[in-house]
């Protein structure tokens, strides 16, 4: 991200800003839709977390800290999204793919849609770590810097959520499946 | 699965391939025509380039709209003005508020997947329930004796009770469901009102043979919190039913659906809005059972309908037979209001109140006796509906956005920042020592 562009921002030149957002809102969008699961609220988080982006920009103190402060500001909507739909009882059910009980020729497919059931199992802090590790690839440092938490914390909480990823794989990998290809 | 590699290797792709390859049409559009719209902070170099982002995210006074700063400064001149009428005219004096019978215990809050509780005197949260399960939404019973819980048990929800001190944990359902919505301890504390999916019922507490099984309510859908009458006779929940839509009495024992005490407009746009129907919401008796809070959208003077969570949405209180309906509103300008919550006398309703991208927590006397007060807005639209604690000399409120929060002195909503972070809070409550 071009630290010029990001100071121009600072300085409050909208075109700049419509730029950094131009560069940053497909990754923001995929970010904020891993974490809630939804299209729609993860449009309202991308929207939310660049309109506060835009608003507190000339307080950002570390130009070159622009986009962990920007993926902060879209976790923080992300929780906010996520708090709000369910104190209003919106969210809907997530769909999970039906299983085809064909015989797959590899066992990538189910272990994907495993994967994706046990994913929609987390909560929405679980998911944002595993996102911000795994989707970005940012370190428990780069991590603890988005999500507020200590390293430690992060690294154990990291822990957990794919503990229980990884449980919830192992889980449905024993139950037979009929056809017998997941057994 | 074999390996940690092999599992982070398909994780990783996994990811990728479900994370979405361009924004939605439009999103980008819509975000800069509101940041067009939006001023932006003034750079100082005070405070906010040194402290960390959350000791300092707020709004400064300074930078309040015209309008909100407007109004602040009229309400304290009219709290100027009503502070010196008794020295004026001698005698009369604001009604003291009624003491509680009760005192307050500790705060019970989740934070990923853990129940933590925290005395807010103290202020060192500690685990109350821990471990590798997920653990969510605590909630006091009315003793403060035991505490209940939603668990993830699987992908289902399983309501969970433990001893106040976080031992004996026990599952209340023979079997988990599909989600929990809400739960509502019963006054005497021996069964929990519990929503799941649109379905309400209830489930006693116990290991005996009718222990653990959820008994449903006949009605075809519910979209509110039930809330229970304070002698524990019956409980009130929003419910489309073959007789129509609105806020009815449920009786128990026996569930039987009692006459509607409110119906819905169900011609209004308001109850088809694009959320959904919920025109009538977050119904809730008044602690001694007199009086019912509940929020619903209004007309607008324009002749628009509000859109529950929109504009024009205010909080309402009733009698409990559904007569002497009253609007309680802060503020005419604001965007919307919600989240009433009755003191613990039942003489005061906090609420929240949101305008542009900020909230504020008031507090309301019902019968007028006191002007409003309300804290200073908090940048951040959203917040849970804020807590009284039992003695009433306190609310707590809860950032959404990150969980930071807020001790309020309800008598001049003067708040001040907890060092700890709380979701899902909830404020235990114990008898007062005789």
């Amino acid at each position: 991200m071009s630290r010029v562009l990001v100071e121009r921002a600072m300085a409050g030149d909208h075109d700049a800003f419509s730029e950094l957002t131009h560069r940053s809102i497909a990754k923001l969008h995929a970010i904020a839709r891993l974490i809630l699961r939804d299209d729609e609220l993860a449009e309202d988080a991308t929207q939310e977390a660049l309109v506060a982006a835009w608003r507190w920009m000339p307080r950002l103190r570390d130009p070159d800290r622009f986009e962990a402060w920007m993926r902060r500001l879209l976790v923080h909507a992300c929780y906010r999204e996520s708090s709000r739909s369910k104190r209003r009882r919106h969210i809907e059910a997530s769909v999970v793919p039906t299983v085809d009980l064909e015989p797959d020729p590899g066992l990538a497919f189910a272990r994907r849609d495993e994967l994706a059931r046990g994913f929609e199992r987390l909560s929405p802090e679980q998911r944002a770590l595993i996102v911000l590790r795994f989707y970005l690839g940012l370190s428990p440092q780069e991590i603890a810097d988005v999500v507020g938490y200590p390293v430690g914390t992060v690294k154990s909480r990291l822990s957990r959520a794919t503990q229980r990823l990884r449980a919830a794989l192992d889980a449905d990998a024993r139950v037979p499946v009929i056809g017998g290809w997941v057994a | 699965m074999n390996t940690i590699n092999e599992f982070d290797e398909l994780l990783t792709a996994w990811l990728a391939d479900e994370a979405p390859a361009t924004e939605p049409d439009g999103l980008a559009l819509v975000a800069l025509a509101r940041t067009r719209r939006t001023r932006q902070v003034a750079s100082t170099g005070l405070l906010e380039r040194w402290l960390p982002m959350e000791l300092t995210f707020r709004r400064p006074m300074l930078a309040m709209p015209t309008r909100l700063l407007a109004i602040l400064l009229a309400l304290m001149l009219l709290l100027i003005a009503a502070m010196s009428v008794p020295l004026l005219l001698g005698e009369r004096s604001l009604p003291a508020m009624v003491a509680s019978e009760w005192r307050n215990g500790l705060i019970a809050y989740a934070r990923v997947g853990d129940i933590w509780v925290v005395d807010p005197q103290v202020g060192e949260p500690q685990v109350l329930i821990g471990g590798m399960t997920a653990d969510d939404e605590p909630g006091w019973s009315p003793d403060g004796t035991r505490i209940a819980f939603v668990r993830d048990v699987g992908g289902k929800a399983a309501l969970m009770v433990a001893d106040a001190d976080g031992t004996d944990i026990r599952e209340v359902m023979r079997d988990p469901l599909p989600s929990i919505d809400w739960y509502a301890w019963s006054p005497d504390g021996t069964r929990l009102a519990v929503e799941s999916a649109g379905r309400v019922g209830t489930v006693s507490i116990g290991d005996g043979p009718d222990d653990g099984i959820l008994e449903t309510v006949p009605i075809d859908r519910s979209l509110s919190m039930p809330s229970w009458h304070p002698e524990g006779t019956s409980f009130l929940v929003r419910a489309e039913t073959p007789d129509g839509t609105g806020l009815f009495p449920v009786s128990f024992p026996g569930r039987a659906i009692g006459r509607s005490i409110r119906k819905s407009d169900t011609t209004s746009p308001l109850y088809a809005g694009d959320r959904g129907r919920s025109d009538l919401m977050e119904a809730a008796y008044s602690p001694d059972g007199s009086r019912i809070a509940y929020l619903q959208g209004q007309l607008a003077t324009d002749g628009r309908y509000g859109v529950f969570g929109g504009p024009d949405t205010r909080n309402h209180v009733m009698d409990a037979d559904g007569t002497n309906d009253q609007v309680i509103e802060f503020s005419p300008t604001s965007d919307y209001e919600d989240g009433a919550s009755f003191s613990p006398d039942g003489t005061r309703l906090s609420m929240v109140i949101r305008e542009g991208d900020f909230h504020q927590i008031a507090v309301m006397t019902l019968d007028g006796s006191r002007l409003p007060v309300a804290t200073e807005p908090e940048e951040d639209p959203n917040a849970m509906p804020a807590i009284w604690s039992p003695d009433g000399r306190q609310i707590l409120a809860v950032r959404i956005a990150d969980g930071v929060s807020y001790l309020i002195d309800p008598d001049t909503g003067v708040k001040t920042m907890q060092p700890w972070l709380a979701n899902w809070a909830d404020w235990q409550r114990l008898p007062v020592a005789p």
